[in-house]
This record gives C-alpha cells, sequence and structure tokens, in this order.
C-alpha cells in the first residue's frame, strides 16, 4: 500500500510539470517572468530562486506549520523563503556579473509569490512532509521549464543570442518586453491545453475500447 | 436554419447591403489615398500596400488551418493590411509591415474569436506594437515628391514630420496648404488631409461610417488642441499644425469607426468619440510615442462596450423610468439561473462552488482553473420533473449530485479530503 | 506647495505610467483573483495601500544605512521584507481588534494580502529608484490605487471576453493573459521606447 501511495504521490506531483504548469495553467507567478525572464541566463536564475524559495518552504509548513499559532505562520513562511535567497543569491552570482541588473527586483519577489506564501499555508500544512517535498520539486520542474523555454524564446528573437552570446541581429527586439511576455505565456498555455486536450481524448478512446472489449 | 432568426455578429447590416459591401466601400475609399502615396513616393507605396494584403490574408488563412475551422473569405483582413502601411512610412521595410500583420491576425483576431468577435482594433494593435519594437524605423520620415527604391536599402533623403518638431516645442517649418495637399514628410496615408477626408465623407454618405463616431471625436479633440497649445502661434495657428499633423483624422474614418470594436448604439459612439478624444490628446501631449492615437484607440477600445450597456441603461430609464442597474461586471448565466429558479417545475442543481466549501484553503490554488474550466464546471444542472416533492428529498437529491460529481474532479477533492 | 506638488506627481506617474499591473507586471495572480470578486476590490487595494505606506515608512531609515553595502541586491529585500512582517503583525491585531467583522471577512487571505508581490515591488521600486520620503509615500499610493484601477479594467475586459466565440485551446487563462499583454501594450505608449537593456 506505501509503495501505492507513493507511485500516486510522485504521479500527482509530477503532473505539476506539464499539465497543471503553475505558470501555464494554474496562472501563477506570472508578472515575474513576464517582466523579468528576458534571456536563457535569467530563466536559469529565476528557476533556481524558484526551486530553494519553494521547497523548504513548503517542507517546513508541512513538518512545522500546524505548531505555530495563526498570526505567526505567514510570517515564518515568508521570512523562511527570505532566508532561502541568500544561497540563490550566490548561485545566480555565479552566472554573470550583469544579472542583477537584468533581472531587477524580480528574483526577489518569488520569495513572497503565491506558491510559497498561500500554498503553503493551505495545503502544504496539512499533507505529509514527503508528498509537500514532491509537490514542491514538482511545481519548481514545472516553472523551471516555463521559465527556461520562454527565457530562451525571448532572447533569441529579442537579442539574437543565447547565455550571453551573441551571434545574430535581434530580429524582433519588443519581444523583451513584459507585455509581450504576457503574450507569449498566453500563447504557450493554449499550446498546453491543446496538448492536454488531445491527450484527454485519447485516453478516452482508449477507455472507451477497453470498456467495450 | 430559420430565415427569420439568425445569430449574426457585430457588422450588423439590415437592407441590400451585406458586410461585404460595407468592406468594399472601405477598400474603394482606401485606393484615392494609395494613387496620392504613389504620386507623393513611387511604386514602392503600392507594393507596401499589396504585401499587407499579402501577409494579412495569408496569417488568416494559416490560423484558420491551425484551428481546424472554415477558411472565411471575408474582406477584413485585407482592410487590416491596407490600413497597416498607410499609418506607416513609405521607407519602412517589408518585414516590419509583416510583423506589424502578424500581430494584428495572430494576437488580435485570431485568440478572440475571429472576424466580429476582436475586442482591439487589429491595425491599431499591429502598427502601435511595430511602433514599440522599431521607432527609429517607423517614425523615420522620408521627404515626399522622390521615387524611392522599391527593394534593398533606403537612400532617400529623410525629413523632421510636423509631428515631431511639435513635440518639440517649434513650429513647423510648412504651410498649412502643404500640409492639406500631404506634401510634408509623414505617415504615407495620413498626411493628405484632402483625400482622407474627401474618401470619409463618402463613407460616410455610403453609411459604412457612421457620421456620429468621427464628428464625435473630431471637434473635441480639435477644442483641446486650440486650447492648450504647445507652441507659441496664434491657436487656430497651432490646432491647423497639431490636427493635420499625426494619424487622428486618418483614424477618425479608418479605424475609430470600425463597426465591431465601436459601440453599437448611437449615445454609445457619441460617448466613444469624446472619450477617445480625450485620450488621444493625453497621449498626444503626454506619451512618449509619436502618433499617440493608437494607443488612445486600444484604450477606448477597453471601454466601448461599457459605453453601450451604459447608454442602454440611460435609455431604459428614459423610456420607462425605474433605477439605474448596476452595469459594471454583469454576468447574464447567473440571471439566467435565477429566472430558472424561480420557475416551479424546473429544479436547478447548483454544484457548490468551492467559496462555500469547507476547505477555503482551495480558493487560491484553484483559481485559475475556475478561469479556465468554469463553463464546464460551473454550469448548473437542470432537471425536470412534473412530480411535487419535499424539500428534503432535493437536499438530498443535490447531496447525490455533488457526491456522483466529486471523483471526477480529482484535484478539489483530494485537496478537501487533505483539510 | 512644492511637496504637495511632487506627490501628486509621483502618485499620478505610479497610476498611468509605472502601473504596478501593466508596466511592472507584478502582483497578477491577485488581480485575476479580485477580478473575480469585485466587491473585494476596495477592501484589499486599501490594505495593500496601508501596508505599502507604513512598511516604505519604517523602512526608510533603515535603507540609508544599507544603501552602499555590497550585498545591497539581497540585503535590502531581506530587510524590508521583515519590515513587512513586524507590520503584518501589527495590522493582524489592529484589525484583529478594531475590525473584528473585517477580521472575519479576511480570514486567512489576510497573510498573503500583506505578504505579495504587489506589496513588495511597490515597497522596492521607490528604494531602487533612491526616492525621498514623500516620493516613496506617494508612488506607494499611487501603485496600490493603480493596482485597483488595473483590476477593474482587466475584470471588466474577462466579462467581456465571456461574449466572444473564443477558440477552444484559448479559454481560460490564455485569452486573460493576451487581454492582459495588449493592454500592457497599450500602456506603453505612455513610457515609450525604452527597451531593458
Amino acid at each position: 500500500m506505501n509503495q501505492l501511495k507513493e507511485k500516486f504521490g510522485i504521479k500527482d506531483s509530477l503532473a505539476y510539470i506539464f499539465f497543471k504548469n503553475p505558470v501555464l495553467v494554474l496562472g501563477l507567478v506570472i508578472g515575474q517572468l513576464a517582466a523579468g525572464d528576458t534571456t536563457l541566463q535569467n530563466g536559469a536564475a529565476l528557476s533556481v530562486t524558484y526551486f530553494l524559495v519553494t521547497v523548504p518552504v513548503l517542507v517546513f509548513a508541512s513538518v512545522f506549520g500546524k505548531k505555530l499559532p495563526q498570526w505567526l505562520r505567514v510570517v515564518c513562511y515568508a521570512l523562511v523563503s527570505t532566508v532561502m535567497l541568500v544561497p540563490a543569491y550566490f548561485i545566480c552570482g555565479s552566472f554573470s556579473a550583469t544579472i542583477f541588473d537584468s533581472l531587477g527586483i524580480y528574483p526577489v519577489l518569488l520569495a513572497v509569490s503565491t506558491v510559497p506564501i498561500v500554498y503553503s499555508s493551505k495545503i502544504a500544512e496539512n499533507s505529509e512532509p514527503l508528498s509537500a517535498l514532491m509537490n514542491g520539486i514538482g511545481i519548481s520542474l514545472g516553472f523551471a521549464l516555463t521559465a527556461i523555454i520562454l527565457g530562451a524564446a525571448r532572447e533569441f528573437f529579442g537579442s539574437g543570442g543565447l547565455w550571453g552570446f551573441k551571434f545574430a541581429d535581434a530580429v524582433y527586439p519588443a519581444v523583451r518586453l513584459p507585455f509581450w511576455g504576457f503574450i507569449l505565456l498566453g500563447f504557450m498555455a493554449a499550446i498546453v491545453n491543446l496538448i492536454s486536450e488531445a491527450v484527454k481524448k485519447s485516453e478516452e478512446t482508449k477507455n472507451s475500447e477497453e470498456g467495450n472489449a | 436554419m430559420n430565415e427569420s432568426l439568425m445569430f449574426q455578429n457585430a457588422p450588423h447590416v439590415r437592407q441590400s447591403e451585406s458586410v461585404r459591401t460595407m468592406m468594399t466601400d472601405v477598400i474603394i475609399a482606401l485606393v484615392p489615398i494609395y494613387v496620392m502615396a504613389f504620386f507623393y513616393y513611387g511604386p514602392r507605396a503600392l507594393l507596401l500596400g499589396l504585401s499587407g494584403i499579402l501577409f494579412c490574408v495569408v496569417f488568416s488563412a494559416i490560423g484558420a488551418l491551425v484551428l481546424h475551422e472554415k477558411i472565411s473569405f471575408d474582406l477584413t483582413p485585407a482592410i487590416t493590411g491596407l490600413v497597416i502601411p498607410l499609418l506607416m512610412p513609405a521607407t519602412v521595410d517589408y518585414f516590419v509591415i509583416a510583423a506589424a500583420c502578424a500581430v494584428a491576425i495572430f494576437v488580435v483576431k485570431l485568440p478572440f474569436g475571429g472576424t466580429g468577435n476582436n475586442l482591439f482594433n487589429p491595425a491599431a494593435v499591429g502598427f502601435a506594437s511595430a511602433a514599440i519594437c522599431w521607432p527609429a524605423k517607423v517614425f523615420s520620415y522620408p521627404a515626399p515628391l522622390q521615387t524611392l527604391e522599391i527593394f534593398g536599402e533606403n537612400t532617400a533623403a529623410m525629413a523632421q514630420s510636423p509631428a515631431y518638431s511639435l513635440a518639440l516645442g517649434a513650429v513647423p517649418e510648412y504651410e498649412v496648404l502643404d500640409m492639406l495637399l500631404g506634401s510634408v514628410p509623414g505617415p504615407m496615408g495620413a498626411t493628405n488631409i484632402f483625400v482622407v477626408a474627401t474618401c470619409g465623407i463618402f463613407l460616410m454618405v455610403r453609411k459604412t461610417v457612421n457620421w456620429i463616431t468621427p464628428v464625435s471625436f473630431l471637434l473635441p479633440y480639435s477644442l483641446l488642441l486650440a486650447l492648450f497649445p504647445r507652441i507659441e502661434a496664434s491657436s487656430f495657428d497651432s490646432l491647423c499644425y497639431e490636427l493635420f499633423s499625426g494619424i487622428a483624422i486618418f483614424g477618425a474614418f479608418f479605424m475609430l469607426s470600425e463597426p465591431v470594436t465601436s459601440p453599437k448604439r448611437d449615445f454609445g459612439k457619441f460617448m466613444a468619440g469624446i472619450t477617445s478624444a480625450v485620450a488621444a490628446f493625453l497621449f498626444r501631449y503626454f506619451g512618449e510615442l509619436e502618433m499617440g492615437f493608437a494607443y488612445a484607440l486600444i484604450i477606448m477600445n477597453v471601454f466601448s462596450p461599457l459605453f453601450d450597456e451604459i447608454c442602454e441603461e440611460i435609455l431604459h430609464v428614459l423610456r420607462r423610468g425605474g433605477k439605474l442597474k448596476k452595469v459594471f461586471f454583469e454576468k447574464k448565466p447567473k440571471e439566467k439561473t435565477e429566472k430558472e429558479e424561480k420557475l416551479p417545475f424546473v429544479r436547478v442543481l447548483k454544484k457548490k462552488k468551492a467559496e462555500e466549501a469547507p476547505a477555503e484553503a482551495v480558493e487560491e490554488n484553484t483559481e485559475a482553473e475556475e478561469l479556465s474550466e468554469e463553463e464546464i464546471t460551473e454550469e448548473p444542472v437542470i432537471e425536470v420533473s412534473f412530480d411535487e416533492t419535499s424539500e428534503e428529498e432535493i437536499s438530498e437529491e443535490e447531496n447525490e449530485e455533488q457526491e456522483e460529481k466529486e471523483p471526477s474532479e480529482d484535484e478539489k477533492t483530494e485537496e478537501e479530503a487533505a483539510v | 506647495m512644492n511637496y504637495i506638488f511632487q506627490f501628486l506627481t509621483m502618485m499620478l506617474t505610479a497610476v498611468f505610467i509605472e502601473n504596478i499591473i501593466f508596466t511592472r507586471a507584478l502582483g497578477t495572480s491577485w488581480m485575476f483573483y479580485l477580478a473575480k470578486r469585485p466587491k473585494e476590490i476596495a477592501r484589499y487595494t486599501l490594505l495593500l495601500m496601508a501596508v505599502i505606506t507604513l512598511s516604505g515608512v519604517i523602512g526608510y531609515p533603515i535603507r540609508g544605512l544599507i544603501y552602499d553595502s555590497e550585498y545591497r541586491h539581497i540585503v535590502i529585500p531581506m530587510m524590508y521584507i521583515g519590515v513587512m512582517a513586524v507590520v503584518y503583525i501589527g495590522v493582524y491585531f489592529f484589525i484583529k481588534k478594531f475590525l473584528p467583522g473585517e477580521f472575519e471577512h479576511f480570514g486567512m487571505n489576510l497573510g498573503a494580502a500583506v505578504f505579495n508581490c504587489a506589496a513588495l515591488g511597490g515597497i522596492l521600486i521607490p528604494s531602487g529608484e533612491r526616492l525621498d520620503l514623500i516620493s516613496t509615500i506617494g508612488y506607494g499610493i499611487g501603485m496600490s490605487l493603480g493596482f485597483g484601477f488595473a483590476v477593474v479594467i482587466v475584470g471588466y475586459g474577462l466579462s467581456r471576453i465571456e461574449y466572444c466565440r473564443v477558440p477552444k485551446p484559448f479559454k481560460g487563462v490564455p485569452i486573460a493573459l493576451i487581454y492582459l499583454g495588449l493592454l500592457s501594450l497599450a500602456f506603453y505608449g505612455l513610457v515609450g521606447h525604452q527597451l531593458p537593456t
């Protein structure tokens, strides 16, 4: 039974990578991606920060959440995520020297985004540490996938390079602006919808065939 | 299908005219402007227009193919493709036109459901996005009366447009008559005020464009420009310079009065005209980009359904009396269910909403899912019964209904159970 | 008089030119949450305004001390989150004691209504631009008003989109994001062509 449970937990948290993608399907953390995720480096930095911020907070919430008084919980979650910004700061700083100038305030804002603050106090508190850990990993992987694809696309079309190396002229410089971030995320979300609908349909037909058999 | 009851999208036309004739009228009205552009800048102007049509038509066909819809042969993409180059200088590259057309079709039209459903004017958004992306290309104008090279590097002599010198606070060096005839540097379609105005009047006479929109836009706009001159000149001179430079007059006839995105009622059109005049004035004076009209138009498009609703309410009060209803955020589906609840034999079994559920927790997380699945999940389940049952039975049925439904939504139940 | 003028300029800049949603893209998840609950907008906007102003004022003297630190990219935000935590505890007990009805209304959302990207962004942006105290307060108030304004516009637009014949894959989140992007584009006409470097 335990093995089965674990399997299901993994399956659920894997769903966060694509079918329940935190950005494209649930509509969270859109702002930071739209405004800050303009290059591949920025995408990677945001993903690392998000991973380091989300997972510890969710685990912390599931272990200590119920033992704290109501008014202190959110404060604690915010402080834990803020402390986790420190390692994220040094890891991102190793990517490139100018990364904080190009990212601005956006990686810091991940510490108070919806998942560390709201999801932890509403859902992770009531789940077991292991499943909270798995959920956290799934959510941050889903975020990382979106951030890296979006960042690479915007760097390629917006400044004609990847990871800081320029090899062509910019095709469409405006793609680095926040409003193009919103629009591109919208189109990515539409593609995810299209694929998940197709998968659902194929599963349904499979099920009905099995039922008929 | 019954001919007497037909569902049709926005350009509502009765009489012998159809959407197609309306659109043909607009195209006919655009032709003289292209002829003038040909006169001033040579064949490149015509080629820009043709490429605009080609890009828009091809893009909308691609979009229809991707979405597995029928390829429709309406003329609206062609008009979008004709309007976009007219807002730009004749030296602009072909790929700028292509990018603007792509934005107009793929971002503005397609996701909202194609012709008749777009909330924003496609040509305005296409031009606005191109202007933000390549301001140097879109806002540097060639001097008129020279034949431009059709392909390749641009070698034409460039000149400052009157709009630019006005923004700097300097008096333009051009005669007002030149500005009326269009022999000043500027967007290739919007400078020939005489021709544009004639074509606009043709459209108004043909009733393709309702006269209220351009008039209610241009009068307050010129009043504002005359009241607040930016240059040291008499207010009439300043008004002439300000009004005849820029795309406001062209836009008033060909973009503002587009039937889909403008309000449907006359009074609504009037309100939209005044509002966009104020917005265009503010964008012109305080915006960083030269052609603020396009941005003002996008902002006005957001509110144009609201003008219709307000106008509807006011007319309702004037005709029948009564109180003003709340216009904002009114949703039709809710009203429907309330009405159905009042019927004696139709029982509406509402699904428990996430808000009422014991797990308040679910709210934030499922918020976005609610957004996406609203149409599917929040539809009331209607059951018709002809025998009178007591309320207890109804509530039992409701419970059963919920229990049956819950397994279908894996996440909600999982989280509820967790709480 | 000068101060009032400065205050108003900062406020209008924050509402229209540097709108928190359309230009800065902060607090979008709260915006989608509130866009469907029009009655809540005023309540949350006021709370946001209180949090931004209070934290900005409390953090202002501390900010001066650490501004030139080598690690300012990380130290200043951490300091402000600490200040926000203090403000949150204050607001929590204030509302619980003096406005019990509001306290019940907010429920578990109170924490999230204080700790969100919109609030932290509204504090960090003026600090990053080294504005003085009056401008900081004006900017904070303008930011929260701009947030309310943006939520009203987007909420109205989303209620209009229900009447459009949106293709199936675009329904829900995608069309909302595209709509938001187009609105944001219109506001860029005010900002002009400042491409991020």
